[in-house]
């Protein structure tokens, strides 16, 4: 009795989604034919199928949400000590993580940013110069205010001879960076960039390799407290969407959704530089001129000058 | 009809809402609402939901906002002043009398050096501080001679001992951003005399540094501050030692003088380094027989080093450095007392070479003047002195290290050609070292060495009882 009622409500529920449905593209036919010829039994049927699909996807679409509000609520509750998977969306494209220096050309025709969906690409290309000088490592990216990010992604940053290598990198923000001490001499790790601060303390060679995880889009400047010459430079980008300059200035961005963007250009010797750039399926390009810095003293991580003395 | 129009409704809320609620959650970039948003991967909450998700980022940018105005408060009120330093423990057995030198007495022809037997009341064979303890350079003992006086720190007349050779405190504060105000004192516990303590305080560094400019390239101290001549000044404290003591040649290069002083690097990768100063005396350490810690002549004494890295990538650099004036302890600024040398460092992956060859003079007394007892300058024939060490990290935990020496050098007070007088007296040295040490780097906070010393004499001055063990527990706070 119940299920025969329960038939009776859906099929209820079906033919009225179907007139609702009807009633919203009224108009569109309405400019194509003036007179449309009247629905047969079997686009009703038709129409009543598709109906019932698409309140099946819904539905599944709310469970997964469900599950992954639930598994956000317990990220937050514990504080980020435990990362539950999150259930991946059922029909969204899929999320890109990079970390190192992974050009853009490489990630982001794996993974297009939702933000595409349904709106097409383009491919920013253009020049970036210096004002007066040249610089070694530069890269552009497209500011976005989210992005699927590195989480999971690791990157390593090497501490030999005193050195960092490498002394420049790109990551997605959530992209958890690793400094192995590779010298027999302590080190001593940290940063004072703002929401990305971090401070490993001092350990060395044999010790296990110490990490952060870089959460805030933005340029991470790296040193060791013990080591003044020291320093390393990473920018952490929000999404797939960078890629490296090429030796002669020129680059070209590849997948970046249609609209309007802000493009950034930034070289560890100097500011970044944005420029608003409308992106069509056509393409785009934007063009920076960089301000270079030169060298610039550094205070150790309780804020004092380092002294001539310390190498 | 109704009730069909009601179902319709129903079935359409979650297709409508959803597009509204992205519409929510997905705002422009923060300062430019114009910006299109290209990344919102997260799917749109609805009902209950999208409240509590709502009231999380409410939560969630409290709690960022907070944050930062921790970390905010945090740097502003973190102390411009850092305390640091070391608990520096031994032990040392050393040989004979603990002394490094033996007086060449009796008649002439009994002598080693019977040329000098009319001359001098006292004539020392040896080096005087060849029997070193400690990073200080401490000798075990300085030897019992009549008629001389002498403070002898550890005065251990050849025993093994336990020592605590140094208690250092070193204050750092940043007065601003580009001036670093630094002093280092040192905490001696000896052996007291005549119901008298015989602990005593060391104010080795007490300087201001301000580094003008972004690139803080460029340092000029004032006060009392590390020696610019050779490499080994950089390493004169027991928690920067690779080893424990230092050097034959260490007495004339690791004193901290009084005066003015620059430091500039240039280029690339720092690839030349220039340091000059102007002090009261020689860079030469308070311990020995010249230093002046408060002037007392006109002239100043002038010294630099230039050293430059010529190889590339290669972290090698080679210096040259000297000083020039007046000679310590007198009263005059006539006659002069210099030093120049040249030296190289290098850091090859674990192993660091260091290496110095150093030379000097200083006239001493003329002979036409006579001099005040508590003034009289003593002279100086550093003919030649050098060292090479070899220093080896041979695992993050255990590094060992070699070092070779030679000094030659005679050191005199009284004009040679002045008639004999019996308070004059003259050192003559021709030594060589050879050290062989080992340690563990237990932490960044403690290290355990231990160090032989073996000494030898050359050039017709006797073998010397002279050689050292000691060792080292450096506790680094």
């Amino acid at each position: 009795m119940n299920r025969a009622r329960s038939l009776q409500l859906a099929f209820r529920f079906g033919i009225a989604t179907a007139i609702a449905m009807a009633s919203f593209c009224a108009p569109a036919r309405d400019a194509r034919a003036a007179d449309p010829p009247p629905p047969t039994a079997a686009d009703f049927a038709r129409l009543q199928k598709e109906v019932a699909e698409q309140r099946q996807l819904i539905i599944q679409m709310m469970q997964i949400e469900q599950q992954r509000y639930d598994m956000l609520l317990k990220l937050i509750q514990s504080g980020g000590q435990s990362v539950p998977a999150l259930p991946a969306p059922p029909s969204l494209p899929g999320a890109s993580a990079g970390g190192g220096e992974k050009p853009a050309a490489a990630t982001a025709a794996a993974s297009k940013p939702p933000g595409e969906r349904g709106g097409g690409s383009g491919v920013v290309t253009g020049h970036v110069q210096a004002r007066s000088g040249s610089f070694k490592d530069a890269y552009v990216y497209v500011d976005m205010a989210k992005g699927s990010g590195g989480r999971g992604h690791t990157l390593e940053i090497k501490q030999k001879d005193k050195q960092f290598s490498p002394q420049v990198a790109v990551v997605q923000k959530g992209t958890n960076v690793s400094f192995p001490n590779l010298d027999a001499v302590f080190h001593s790790v940290f940063s004072t960039s703002g929401r990305n601060s971090f401070d490993l303390g001092s350990y060395r060679s044999g010790d296990p390799a110490r990490s952060v995880t870089l959460t805030t889009p933005g340029v991470v400047e790296v040193f060791c407290n013990i080591h003044a010459k020291m320093n390393a430079s990473i920018l952490v980008v929000p999404g797939p969407l960078f890629t490296k300059v090429a030796p002669d200035g020129s680059f070209r961005l590849e997948n970046v959704p249609v609209g309007a963007r802000r493009i950034v250009a930034w070289s560890p010797s100097a500011k970044p530089v944005q420029q608003k750039v409308d992106v069509t399926s056509g393409g785009a390009q934007a063009t920076f001129t960089l301000d270079l810095e030169g060298p610039k003293a550094h205070m150790n991580k309780v804020g004092q000058p380092y002294g001539s003395y310390k190498e | 009809m109704r009730r069909w129009l009601g179902a319709a409704a129903v079935a359409l809320l979650p297709a409508l809402a959803a597009p509204a609620a992205r519409a929510q959650t997905t705002p422009a970039p923060a300062g430019d609402p114009d910006m299109a948003d290209t990344g919102d991967d997260e799917p749109a909450p609805s009902g209950d939901l999208r409240t509590e998700v709502e009231d999380l980022r409410s939560r969630m940018l409290d709690l960022e906002q907070r944050l930062d105005q921790t970390r905010q408060i945090a740097t502003f009120r973190r102390p411009i002043m850092s305390s640091l330093g070391y608990i520096d423990f031994g032990f040392f057995v050393p040989s004979g009398t603990g002394a490094g030198i033996i007086q060449d007495a009796g008649p002439a022809s009994a002598r080693f050096f019977p040329q000098f037997a009319d001359r001098y009341g006292w004539t020392f064979l040896g080096d005087i501080l060849a029997q070193a303890v400690n990073t200080r350079g401490e000798p075990a003992d300085l030897g019992e001679f009549a008629g001389i006086q002498r403070f002898d720190s550890v005065d251990s007349n050849g025993a093994p001992s336990f020592i605590v050779n140094e208690v250092n405190l070193t204050m750092v504060a940043a007065l601003s951003t580009t001036a670093l105000a630094t002093a280092s004192v040192n905490f001696i516990p000896r052996t007291g005399r005549d119901f008298a303590i015989g602990d005593f305080i060391e104010v080795d560094l007490a300087q201001m540094e301000w580094m003008p400019g972004a690139s803080g390239k460029t340092s000029f101290f004032a006060g009392k501050f590390d020696s610019v001549i050779g490499i080994e000044y950089r390493e004169r404290k027991s928690n920067q030692r690779f080893g424990i003591t230092p050097t034959l040649l260490a007495r004339y290069t690791t004193g901290t003088p009084l005066g003015i002083k620059m430091r500039s690097k240039f280029g690339d990768n720092e690839r030349v380094v220039l340091a000059a100063a102007l002090t009261n005396g020689s860079a030469t350490t308070e311990v020995f027989h010249f230093y002046d810690e408060i002037d007392s002549n006109v002239g100043k004494t002038a010294m630099g080093r230039l050293s430059v890295k010529p190889l590339g990538n290669l972290d090698m650099e080679i210096g040259l450095s000297g000083q020039v004036g007046s000679q310590d302890r007198a009263l005059d600024s006539l006659d002069l007392m210099w030093f120049a040398g040249v030296d190289l460092l290098g850091h090859f992956g674990p192993v660091d070479v260091k290496a110095q060859y150093l030379q000097g003079e200083s006239e001493g007394e003329r002979l036409d003047r006579v001099y005040d007892p508590n003034h009289r300058p003593y002279g100086l024939d550093l003919k030649h002195g050098a060292y090479l060490e070899v220093d080896w990290m041979v695992t993050p935990l255990i590094g060992v290290w070699g070092r070779g020496e030679l000094r030659d050098a005679l050191v005199w007070l009284g004009n040679p050609a002045a008639p004999a007088a019996a308070s004059d007296r003259l050192y003559i040295t021709k030594s060589w070292r050879a050290v062989a040490g080992a340690k563990a780097v237990i932490n960044e906070h403690v290290v355990v060495k231990a160090e032989y010393l073996h000494n030898g004499e050359y050039g017709g001055v006797p073998q010397i009882s002279n050689e050292v063990f000691t060792s080292s527990l450096v506790l680094m706070y």
